[in-house]
């Protein structure tokens, strides 16, 4: 029975699934920097606190918003759609084959590889040479083909065809029958297009184009012009799209024509198209091209172009992310919110723009989308008494998370307790990063960095006992804060207790700092971490104290307190110090034996520094000195540098 | 004298050691990493070294296998020595079968130029017989004369043993990107990861890697600069 729960107990302390890769620790974030939290409420005008830090994408919504343009339902879905993973399954070629395959006399296909290499010396590339439209054609031809009863033989014709999606030259011949004839000519000047040969299917294309009897000759112009873009000729292709775009017969393939138009100008004329983008990604009602508008908007401004005229949406984002001066100036000679954001961003305290830059963000409406952003900006640019009231108006209302946050951590700079100091500290995460970040819904509060650093650095024991009795800070925290308590207790105290220290060595989550965020990832304080974050390390340089709520008293005790704990060296090292000495005084004591295996211990999974080592070596040396028959010393076999 | 003969035993016992033989003979001691992203290497210097292109995706998924190959263009010198690297990615817990993940693994060594396959994998615990007999399927697919490398977690080069064995000339243990606390170890103890290891530009060793072939990973797209700098480094550590 012992044994089979010995094995359940082993099977069980395996982990099935291990990450492959990292470890990437949960970091908790209480507001995320990339984007917001709800990207849909976001598309929706709830813009929050408004970050320079988002992607170009929520710039793009934000602007729309900020000049009263918006989104409608369409847009919306255009520009929140998922990116398509291309390592999906492809749907479009898997339907065309479904339909294929349930022809009866067919051999059935499972396979379709859409990409063809480049074949070029000294170079090695892939494209899609056969996208998703080719499929969807193709199966509204068949169904359409299958009426006339020669599916078989069509199909035989469009295996070629697909066939060069990835390689070779496979040309069907000229339809024999003539129900399939024109749709022959059609699948031939493909299987040219998709084997590369853009000269010979052009001019097969243009054929097609000049029969008017063929199902194919009003989609043909446009296939023509494609095979200019295939062969790289943009600017032959460029006048070919734009004739095609404004010619009334061929009104079915202006949109066609317009959205290759786009991708050519992008790469033939940039700053012109990007000044094109930018104009398009503005304008209301444009559900149709406002997603593939955005991918190309963003993809010249990865490449540093600048808009040829200038336009204000670039502008604005380049400035606004920037954090350029030039917001102030723009702000003044424009008027507008999306420079007001701007300009607000910059503004420090006692800049000659902040009275003006004030007074027009205090006339910005409760309902307008950058009331939360520029009404962060007040609290932080006005004068305390003025801030802390309009912080505390705001805070009584609703807001997203993120944006909570951002005020509360506001508001507790402006404290002027400790008691309004503890009640602003707490703020609950809305997401977490690991090697990517995600977004979380919790009703837990934890401490952010700011309101940790400060109880850590800048509050002394008394005030810290009362905090860890406060209602006000979450339990969590509280339990924690008692832990720190009690380690600056014995650190501080001028002959620590053995009790203490003995104690200390058994309980590796013990620290004298106070954790932001999740804190240590191995939650039960008596359980060695297996990233090493055991204890404490020596203490680093820190910033000068900044909590003015304090008095002079307690600041003069935080500061006795704090250059002491300055002065202790890593844990392992402070641990061995204290068991050595008491190990030398009372030899007899029966916990000496497993004290020195808990340093040799905490010298393997402890902070290191230069001395450790020596520590590791002495306990190791002693415990076997002097214990060499207990338990604690056939448990120490090594000792660790 | 007698110093003299001490030198001489020495010098003899460093020639007649015996070293572990290099298990991709004939190629470069240095490789670019080359991942999804336009890249222009016409500056490379063949002689010294080679390109360890991303060449495709093995995506697994359902039970399912999908390619995605490379989207972006590798330029590359006359005389390179190419090794096509091709990263394994399960999307879920459902994997599928070994031969149709080691197909299209397999398929990359038919690139026109590529003398070698990279295979780069994240194998959980429960993944690692999938991934060893995907490995033995795949040396069964590719031509004898088409070394496979493999790239490695440093814990698989170091308190791991899972990967003795493994029908591939090389496992590269990847020096950067560790986890916390975790440091780059100069040499490993199994012999598949003593040869080579991967470095990357942005991560500065504590100390230089004692491996014969080493990989340089580049965060942002190789220059002519970049890769000067990366050559001078390596020599300096050879």
């Amino acid at each position: 029975m012992a044994l089979r729960l010995l094995i359940a107990v082993l099977i069980l302390a395996v982990p099935v699934e291990l990450p492959g890769c990292g470890p990437y620790l949960p970091e908790a974030l209480f507001h995320l920097t990339a984007g917001p939290e709800a990207p849909a409420e976001f598309a929706h005008g709830q813009l929050g606190i408004l970050q320079p830090t988002y992607e170009r994408l929520y710039q793009v919504i934000a602007y729309r918003y900020l000049t009263a343009v918006g989104l409608n339902d369409e847009e919306r879905r255009a520009v929140l759609l998922p990116p398509e993973d291309p390592s999906g399954p492809n749907s479009n070629f898997q339907s065309w084959l479904n339909v294929r395959n349930a022809v009866p006399g067919v051999k059935p296909l499972y396979e379709i590889d859409p990409y063809r290499q480049v074949k070029k010396e000294g170079y090695f590339d892939t494209y899609l040479n056969c996208n998703d439209d080719a499929f969807r054609t193709a199966a509204a031809t068949l169904e359409r083909i299958q009426r006339t009863g020669a599916a078989v033989e069509w199909i035989a014709a469009q295996d070629l065809v697909f066939s060069n999606c990835s390689h070779g030259a496979a040309i069907p011949q000229p339809a024999s029958n003539p129900r399939l004839r024109a749709d022959r000519d059609y699948q031939i000047a493909s299987a040219k297009f998709y084997s590369e040969q853009y000269d010979a299917a052009r001019r097969d294309f243009q054929t097609i184009a000049a029969n008017a009897a063929s199902p194919w000759h009003d989609i043909a112009p446009y296939l023509a012009a494609r095979c200019l873009l295939r062969a790289g000729k943009l600017a032959e292709a460029e006048t070919e799209l734009r004739s095609i775009a404004a010619d009334p017969a061929l009104k079915r393939w202006h949109a066609p024509a317009s959205r290759l138009l786009g991708y050519v100008r992008l790469r033939a004329h940039p700053a012109e198209r990007m000044h094109e983008l930018a104009l398009a990604l503005v304008r209301p009602g444009s559900q149709a091209t406002i997603g593939q508008d955005f991918i190309d908007y963003r993809e010249l401004f990865f490449r540093n172009v600048t808009p040829q005229p200038n336009d204000d949406l670039t502008d604005w984002i380049r400035n606004f992310q920037a954090g350029g001066s030039g917001a102030v100036e723009n702000w003044r000679t424009r008027h507008t919110l999306p420079w007001l954001v701007a300009a607000l961003e910059v503004a420090k305290t006692g800049d000659a723009a902040v009275p003006e830059l004030l007074a027009a963000a205090r006339e910005v409406k409760s309902d307008s989308p950058a009331y939360l952003t520029v009404n962060c900006h007040r609290v932080r640019l006005l004068p305390p008494n003025d801030a802390r009231a309009l912080a505390d108006r705001l805070l009584a209302g609703t807001m997203p998370t993120s944006a909570r946050n951002q005020f509360r951590a506001e508001r507790m700079r402006l404290a002027r307790d400790f008691e309004e100091f503890l009640r602003y500290a707490p703020r609950r995460p809305v997401g977490d990063a690991t090697d990517k970040w995600r977004t979380v819904d919790t009703e837990a509060d934890l401490l952010d960095s700011d309101s940790a650093l400060i109880l850590d650095r800048d509050i002394p024991l008394s005030l810290l006992k009362q905090a860890s009795t406060s209602r006000l800070l979450p339990d969590d925290v509280r339990r924690q804060l008692e832990d720190v308590i009690s380690v600056r207790t014995l650190l501080l105290a001028r002959a620590p207790s053995f009790d203490g220290v003995f104690a200390l060595l058994n309980t590796p989550g013990l620290r004298p700092h106070v954790d932001s965020g999740y804190g240590r990832y191995t939650k039960e304080p008596a359980k060695i971490d297996p990233y090493r974050d055991n204890w404490w390390c020596a203490p680093k340089a820190i910033d000068p104290p900044c909590a003015p709520f304090l008095s002079a008293a307690a600041r003069a005790q935080a500061a006795a307190e704090r250059q002491k704990l300055q002065s202790v060296p890593t844990a392992p090292d402070w641990l061995a110090a204290q068991t050595l000495a008491f190990a030398e005084a009372h030899p007899q004591d029966p916990r000496v034996p497993e004290a020195l295996y808990l340093v040799v211990r905490a010298t393997r999974y402890g902070c290191e520094d230069n001395q450790t080592g020596d520590f590791s070596h002495r306990a190791f040396d002693l415990l076997h000195r002097r214990y060499a028959a207990t338990e604690w010393a056939a448990k120490t076999p090594y000792w660790f540098k | 004298m007698k110093t003299l003969s001490a030198a001489a035993v020495l010098l003899a016992a460093l020639l007649l050691w015996p070293r572990p033989a290099d298990p991709l003979p004939g190629f470069p001691h240095v490789f670019l990493w080359a991942w999804e992203r336009p890249e222009n290497l016409e500056f490379l210097d063949p002689h010294a070294a080679g390109i360890a292109f991303l060449a495709r995706t093995v995506c697994l998924r359902g039970g399912a296998v999908s390619v995605r190959p490379r989207l972006n263009p590798l330029r590359y010198p006359p005389g390179a020595t190419l090794m096509a690297v091709v990263r394994v990615e399960p999307r879920d817990s459902t994997l599928p079968p070994v031969e149709a993940a080691s197909a299209a693994i397999a398929e990359a060594a038919a690139i026109p130029g590529v003398r070698a396959l990279q295979v780069d994998f994240d194998a959980t615990l429960s993944q690692r017989p999938f991934y060893r007999s995907l490995l033995t399927d795949l040396r069964r697919r590719v031509p004898q004369s088409t070394p496979i490398s493999m790239t490695a977690l440093t814990s698989w080069c170091e308190s791991d043993t899972w990967m003795a064995g493994l029908p591939v000339a090389e496992a590269v243990p990847m020096l950067f990107r560790m986890g916390p606390g975790e440091h780059a170890a100069r040499r490993f103890r199994p012999p598949l990861c003593r040869s080579s290891a991967g470095v990357s530009l942005d991560e500065p060793l504590r100390e230089p890697p004692l491996a014969a072939r080493l990989y340089i990973f580049n965060p942002r797209p190789w220059t002519a600069a970049a890769y000067r700098a990366a050559l001078r480094e390596v020599r300096q550590w050879h």
